[in-house]
Order: structure tokens, then C-alpha cells, then sequence
């Protein structure tokens, strides 16, 4: 339960970071411009990305 | 000593745990949040999509800092509030404090800012907006503990508040810093994407340095900073960051450095070629789609083959790895790939099939065969799983359609240009696209999502075997933790944490994952139902 509580921490931390920086380092707002990152599909890549980690880590796991 | 404790605590009521004030507290604030990202006109004004001013830039940088660095204490300071927070009897002033100040916010932020705008008065207004939620946020604190504890805890804490307001404000000023060194890479991106379009379009060519507009007669861009490639240097600086820090054991420094290089220089390349695509795509085949289609999805598919590429290069390379035993225990088929790559495989032909199209998704049996492609290749690993129909599991579904309908009625308006999208096809691909949506939704879509989400994901919290964990025996935070996730993914988030919640539990309670794929399946087709026979396309 600790080891989930410290994960929750600093993924709360990573996140807030990002939310505080998110319209310097990322256009996600310049709805008039189509940035090189959509924010409406990060849902998508992110679970895109994050099972394709998985995958990569299950397949290369030592025994 | 232990019998002097039970006969004290005999004659004395058993002191209050405050857990009720708390549940309703973090309950009320719940409320408020999704008031607040749901209404879509407080959305607009306050919800999470709008742009955060600088304060609260600032205000959420600090915040994290402080998260961070007072990380270790984080647990005792809050057993600490808890604790001193048992004796704050008159808590439920400053709730109704909170309350008025919440209410009136509301008010001022659903009807005040037209009034504000006629009157002139749109600085008095934004303080108004501002000092309200300060009030109603400072209120909501002095409800959960009293005041005294607080000022004790930042007597105690003062070191790492200094350093976290420091480190926020650092952090703030590096993000504002960025911001000058966007223009000469969007020169050099320029430069790049001018000398891979001139050999396809010769002389038709046009392009212009100083406003950075390449293209043809037909369809040009403009290269502006938000497209230089910054974004995606960002995220694959932040994704190397995450991957040396979780597989530090295997990794061999300082070797593995060099994938920073590596991975920055692939992603800038990836995004002109990106531009280079986008431009050939709207002179050459239609300008609606690369505009509305593949802008918007490339960016993330160039990001997901780089950083994925770049930890299966870093795994596979013994030059990267210095576990031999990775790299000889590599598996053809794991157990993780059953589960996963289904939902994989449907959510890349989503980001596809959205990149070849201009709104309406006419690749969709396209998404529909290749999931059940995969599933069929898989099927060996699902026989195993001891399918049966369950009434409950049934029910269970049937609930979270009604909930699901209860919930985004207020969106009815937004099927008309689907149905009109779709209405516009010819009559036999009509017919044919209906079917595969219905297929889709109703045997793919739940098979994929349920595998990957209650059947690999509220394991794998438990343990990294995930596949002999037990569903009966998962812990109650995984079934939320799970349900989170899943309703993230979905647009509807709220609704989808619900489902997610209902099918998880509904696993949990037999132990099969079969239940929730019934469970899921159910409500699918009964959404299916209501958009063929109801004409409810808003729920599509």
C-alpha cells in the first residue's frame, strides 16, 4: 500500500507540474492553430503508449 | 495495562473518528468539481479545459513542488490533520461559509461575465471570480481542520513551503523561458520541410522564410512556433525521463544517455516529416482531411513509434542493456499481449482511421476487422477463460445503459452531424457501415476493453503474474483505480468511471471476466438499439 501511495505521489506531482506548465511547453490550448500535439487525442495516444510499455516490458522481463 | 484501557473506555463514549465529516467534505468538493467541469457554461468559464491564467499557473506549479518535496512527510502530516481535526466541533460554520461562497461564484460565473462586459466592468469582474474561489477554497480548508492546526502546521512545515513556492516559481519562470526558443526552431523546421517538398512539387513550390508558409497554390501551411517541435521533444524528454527512472536496474549508464540525442533528433525529423505529409495530403488528396484529420492525430502516432521504438531499441541492444537475461528470456507471446493488444490494435486504428478522416469515421469496419483479427489470433489464451451467460451480469449492464442515457441526455443535439454524415452514403455502404458499427460496439469493443482492463489491469495492480491473481481476491482500490482509468479514457469520463466501477465489481463478485464482457456487451447493444430503432445518435 505504501509503494501505491508513493507512486499516487509523485504521479500527482508529474501531473500537476505538467498542468502548471502545459500552455508554455505545450500548445494545447491554440485551438485556432492545430498544434503538433492535439490535447483531444491524448487519451488515446497515452493509452496507446502506456500498453505499448507493457507489452515491451512483459516481453523483455527477466525470469 | 490493556484491561485499565477497556474499563476507561467503557465509561466513556468512543471518541469521534471523523471519518463522516471527511467522507462529506471530499464528497462535497467531488460535487463541485464535476458541477464545475460538467455545466457547460461554467465549464467554459472554469473547467479544465480553459486556460489558466498566470496565478493559477503559478498557484498549481507550487502546489506540485510542495507535493514533491514534502513527499516523505506527506502521509504524517495528513494522519496529523486527521487526528487534530477530531475535535473541531464547530466545522459547519465555515461549510455554510463555503457553501454561500461556492453558490455565488456559480451565480457570478453563469451570468456575470455578459453583465460585466455591457457595464465595462471585466477587471471588476475576474477579481470578483478570483476572490470568491480564494474564499471558498480557504473556507473548505477551515472546515476540515481548525484554523489553530493550520497555522501549527505551517509553523512546522515553513522550510519546505518556502522551498516549494521557490522551486513553483522556478519552475513557472523555466516554462515562460521556453518560450523564446520556439522561433529559431521553427526556422530550422522550415528549412527541413522546404527541402523535402521541393523534389515532389518542383517549381509548384511556394514557400516563404520570413512567415514560415510552405505549400502549393492549392493548400499551404504556416509553420508557427506551437509546430516547430517542441511539443514532442517535451513529451520524449519527459517519457526517456520516466523510462531511465523505472528500468534504472537493467539500463547501462552512461550508454543509455545517448538516447536523448537519439530520441530528440527523431522526433524533431518525425515532425517535419509530419508537416512534409500534411502538406502532400491536403494539395494532393483533401484539404479537409489533413486539416481536420491528420494534424491532429500524426503528432501523436510520430510520438508513440519514437518512444516506443526507443525502449525496444534500449531493451533489445546489448550495448543499452546490461541484462543478459532480458534479452535471452524474450517470449514470442506473453500472457500481458492477449490481454492487451486487442485494445492496442483498436485504439492505433482509431488514431488512424481519425488521421485519414475529415469528422465522420468512415474506416470504421476497417477498426472492426482488424480487432477481431487479432482476437481470433489470440483465441487459443481465451478458451481458458470459462465463458457463461450471467443474468446478473446482464442486469448489471442494463443499469449502466440506464445510467449512461440518464446522464448524457443533455448532449441529444450532438448526433445530427453523424446522422447526416452518415445519411449522405450510398445506400448499400450505409446499410454495410451500420452493421460493422453495431458488430463493433457490441462484440470487439467490450472483448478488447474488458481484456485489457479488468482482465490485465486490475491484476496487474496486485502482482506483475497478473494472470494468476484471482478476480474475487482483488483489494477495492484496484476496482477503483481500474474504473478511473477506464472512465478517463472514454470522453464521458464520469459515466465511463461508472461502468467501469459496475463491470469491475460485477467480475469481482464471481470471479470471471466473462461476466463483465456480458455485462458491457449488454449495455453496447442496447445503445445500438436506441440509435437504429430510437434514432438516438448522440449516444454514438
Amino acid at each position: 500500500m505504501k509503494a501505491i501511495l508513493t507512486v499516487l505521489r509523485k504521479g500527482l506531482g508529474f501531473a500537476l507540474v505538467l498542468t502548471a506548465l502545459a500552455p508554455n511547453a505545450f500548445a494545447l490550448f491554440a485551438d485556432e492553430h492545430a498544434p503538433e500535439i492535439d490535447a483531444g487525442s491524448a487519451a488515446s495516444a497515452l493509452t496507446l503508449l502506456l500498453g505499448g510499455a507493457a507489452l515491451l516490458r512483459d516481453r523483455f522481463r527477466a525470469k | 495495562m490493556a484491561a485499565e484501557t477497556t474499563q476507561r473506555d467503557a465509561g466513556q463514549p468512543p471518541p469521534a473518528t471523523g471519518i463522516p465529516r471527511l467522507a462529506c467534505l471530499g464528497g462535497l468538493l467531488a460535487a463541485e468539481f464535476a458541477w464545475l467541469t460538467l455545466d457547460s457554461r461554467a465549464r467554459h468559464q472554469f473547467g479544465l479545459l480553459a486556460r489558466p491564467s498566470e496565478w493559477a499557473q503559478v498557484t498549481i506549479a507550487c502546489a506540485a513542488a510542495l507535493v514533491l518535496i514534502g513527499g516523505p512527510r506527506l502521509l504524517v502530516i495528513g494522519r496529523s490533520i486527521v487526528k487534530q481535526s477530531r475535535g473541531h466541533r464547530h466545522w459547519w460554520l465555515p461549510l455554510v461559509g463555503h457553501l454561500i461562497a461556492f453558490g455565488t461564484l456559480l451565480a457570478v460565473l453563469l451570468m456575470g461575465r455578459e453583465w460585466a462586459a455591457t457595464k465595462g466592468a471585466a477587471t471588476g469582474f475576474e477579481a470578483l471570480r478570483v476572490g470568491l474561489l480564494l474564499a471558498a477554497v480557504a473556507l473548505w480548508i477551515a472546515a476540515l481542520a481548525p484554523v489553530g492546526c493550520w497555522w501549527r502546521l505551517m509553523i512546522v512545515e515553513w522550510r519546505s513551503l518556502l522551498a516549494g513556492g521557490a522551486v513553483g516559481v522556478a519552475a513557472w519562470l523555466a516554462g515562460r523561458l521556453t518560450q523564446s526558443f520556439w522561433k529559431p526552431l521553427s526556422r530550422l523546421t522550415f528549412v527541413v520541410v522546404e527541402a523535402l517538398l521541393r523534389p515532389i512539387y518542383g517549381s509548384r513550390l511556394e514557400s516563404d522564410l520570413a512567415e514560415r508558409i510552405v505549400g502549393t497554390p492549392a493548400f499551404h501551411v504556416q509553420i508557427d512556433p506551437a509546430c516547430a517541435g517542441y511539443e514532442g521533444i517535451g513529451l520524449v524528454c519527459v517519457f526517456l525521463a520516466a523510462f531511465f527512472w523505472f528500468f534504472r536496474q537493467r539500463l547501462r549508464f552512461p550508454q543509455a544517455w545517448l538516447l536523448w540525442p537519439v530520441g530528440i533528433s527523431a522526433i524533431w525529423l518525425s515532425n517535419a516529416v509530419r508537416i512534409t505529409a500534411l502538406v502532400v495530403l491536403g494539395a494532393s488528396y483533401s484539404p479537409a482531411v489533413a486539416m481536420r484529420g491528420f494534424h491532429s492525430q500524426a503528432g501523436w502516432l510520430f510520438f508513440n513509434l519514437v518512444a516506443l521504438g526507443l525502449m525496444a531499441a534500449a531493451l533489445r541492444l546489448q550495448f543499452f542493456n546490461k541484462n543478459a537475461a532480458d534479452r535471452l528470456s524474450r517470449q514470442a507471446v506473453t500472457p500481458a499481449a492477449a490481454y492487451l493488444v486487442p485494445l492496442l490494435t483498436l485504439v492505433a486504428m482509431n488514431m488512424l482511421a481519425a488521421a485519414f478522416s475529415e469528422g465522420f469515421d468512415r474506416f470504421y469496419p476497417l477498426k472492426v476487422l482488424a480487432t477481431a483479427a487479432v482476437l481470433w489470433s489470440f483465441r487459443a489464451t481465451y478458451r481458458e477463460l470459462a465463458w457463461s451467460w450471467s443474468w446478473k451480469a446482464a442486469g448489471t449492464g442494463v443499469v449502466v445503459f440506464v445510467l449512461w442515457l440518464a446522464l448524457f441526455r443533455a448532449g441529444a443535439e450532438n448526433g445530427t452531424e453523424l446522422h447526416s454524415a452518415w445519411s449522405n452514403l450510398s445506400p448499400g455502404w450505409r446499410e454495410g457501415w451500420l452493421t460493422f458499427r453495431v458488430l463493433g460496439s457490441v462484440i470487439t469493443v467490450p472483448l478488447a476493453e474488458e481484456l485489457a482492463f479488468r482482465g490485465y489491469l486490475l491484476r496487474r495492480f496486485i502482482a506483475i503474474d497478473f494472470d494468476r491473481v484471482g478476480y474475487e481476491s482483488v483489494p477495492w482500490w484496484a476496482v477503483g483505480l481500474s474504473s478511473l482509468l477506464f472512465g478517463l479514457m472514454h470522453g464521458q469520463w464520469l459515466g465511463g468511471i461508472a461502468a467501469g466501477l459496475a463491470y469491475a465489481l460485477v467480475t469481482r463478485f464471481r470471479g470471471r471476466l466473462c461476466d463483465a464482457v456480458v455485462a458491457h456487451a449488454t449495455t453496447n447493444a442496447l445503445i445500438a438499439v436506441a440509435v437504429v430503432v430510437g434514432d438516438a445518435w448522440w449516444l454514438w
